[in-house]
């Protein structure tokens, strides 16, 4: 990592080796730069950190394509201060979903520690035993339609940039083409699986609220905060994980990340109910990409 | 049965407000909610209203360019038409929701409106929104 130095910054956040997913980790003296890393376990979004990173001057920051354009969109919501940050893009290939690479551990019987190799296929091995998987296979689902793998804004751009490719949305195809029947047995399947954890909305970066609209809990009390009012602060879905507070919890979260959403899956991986978290979101972006060109076309 | 009307203060309150001074029926199974734009409308108010067990909820205001704050009621149907979309997605009638643009004057707009979102609801089963399991619990 020669062309990252603490020069100019005082500290940076970037990762560190971890076994099939990379760490976050902040370097803050020049001995911790021969630590950072940037390779396909990088698929951790470091940009939520930023919400609560504290720092005096400025900080580096590595981003992946999808990180810089969660990042993009907090400085255009005044979330985030451009000044402060030195960004270094990595062009990427695509991150390795942890969760795959379990399923095929297991299968395998594949012991820990697992090195994995990226030679355009990826390579699994534990030194006795080699299982070599297909790329599509081992990559996280959103990787393989990503539209800007090189990050659109940046200071330093490490290595050369890769080309995205095109996002048809045949994800959010499928489920259209079924009836209404259909999809709603799909989707009662899939939500009545969801537990509410909200390791999806704690990972988001664009999720940064400090009242949640479906966490009451969270409402500020003060000493001057009033029994009437601890009493009947609002309420709008319970806290049970049914399948009506699950489906309006989705709904909420796909509303207010409409347009917003970088589609860095962090929220699928974080899940661990595999629930397709990413779905809904990609139904809004993909409408709203519609009526846009729509207008665009009505000049 | 019912529907959730949430209706704005200048607009569509007001065609109501014609509408009963005028002395035009409309169904008693529409519950009107004041507010003080359509904008004002979050997400939330009509799923919540869903939860509850209403059968359709009707978002009026004012139409296109009347808006009292300008914009209100063009943000609002930007919002219910992707909320429509969304839960027609996850398999729930995008017809539970409507929209709606009623002037102060237009009384006869807003009766046959309301006739027609109440009829509308009839003809559907209950809502899938609906929390069933906390009727035990109340
Ligand atoms: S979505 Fe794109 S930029 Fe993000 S990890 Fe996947 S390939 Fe890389
Ligand atoms: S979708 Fe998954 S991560 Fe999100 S709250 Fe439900 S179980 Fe938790
Ligand atoms: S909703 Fe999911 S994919 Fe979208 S920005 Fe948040 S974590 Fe990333």
């Amino acid at each position: 990592m020669n062309e990252v130095s603490l020069e100019n910054v005082d500290l940076i956040l970037g990762w560190q080796k971890g076994e099939l997913v990379a760490k976050p980790f902040i370097a803050k003296n020049e001995e911790d730069i021969p630590k950072l890393i940037a390779d396909f376990t990088c698929s951790i979004n470091l940009v939520r950190f930023l919400h609560d990173l504290e720092f005096d001057g400025k900080a580096g920051i590595f981003v992946k394509g999808c990180d810089a354009r969660s990042l993009e969109m907090l400085i255009k919501e005044g979330k985030v201060d451009r000044d402060r940050l030195h960004i270094i893009g990595v062009p990427c290939r695509g991150v390795v979903d942890a969760k795959k690479a379990m399923r095929i551990i297991e299968m395998e019987g594949l012991k820990s520690p697992i090195s994995v190799t990226d030679e355009g296929d990826f390579t699994l091995t534990d030194g006795n035993k080699t299982v070599r998987v297909k790329r599509e296979e081992l990559l996280a689902s959103c990787c393989l339609t990503c539209r800007s793998p090189t990050p659109q804004i940046y200071d330093t751009l490490i290595g050369e940039p890769v080309e995205g490719s095109k996002d048809e949305f045949k994800d959010v195809e499928e489920i259209e083409s079924l009836s209404l029947q259909e999809r709603w047995e799909f989707w009662s399947d899939t939500l009545s699986r969801c537990i509410r954890c909200y390791a999806c909305r704690e990972v988001c970066p664009m999720c940064y609220c400090k009242e949640c609209l479906v966490d009451p809990t969270n409402v500020v009390v003060t000493p001057k905060t009033t029994a009437y009012e601890k009493a009947n602060r609002p309420v709008w879905i319970s806290k049970a994980s049914q399948l009506q507070e699950n489906m309006i919890y989705h709904l909420i979260r796909a509303m207010h990340l409409a347009g917003r959403c970088a589609d860095c899956g962090e929220c699928e991986r974080a899940c661990p109910m595999e629930i397709p978290v990413r779905l809904l979101m990609r139904k809004a972006e993909k409408d709203l990409r519609e009526i846009e060109a729509r207008l665009a076309a009505m000049g | 049965m019912k529907v959730v009307a949430f209706l704005c203060r200048w607009c569509a309150y007001a065609g109501a407000d014609t509408a009963g001074v005028g002395r035009m029926k409309y169904p008693a199974n529409l519950r009107p909610i004041k507010v003080m734009c359509s904008g004002r409308v979050d997400p939330i108010h009509v799923l919540y209203a869903l939860r509850k067990g209403a059968s359709c909820v009707l978002v009026a205001g004012c139409h296109p360019g009347d808006c009292h704050y300008v914009k209100g009621n063009i943000q609002m149907s930007r919002r219910m038409f992707l909320l429509k979309n969304l839960i027609e997605f996850l398999g729930i009638e995008p017809e539970r929701i409507q929209v709606e643009y009623i002037s102060a004057g237009e009384a006869k707009k807003f009766s046959e409106v309301a006739r027609r979102v109440v009829e509308n609801a009839a003809g559907m089963d209950g809502s899938r929104l609906k929390a069933e399991w906390e009727e035990d619990h109340e």
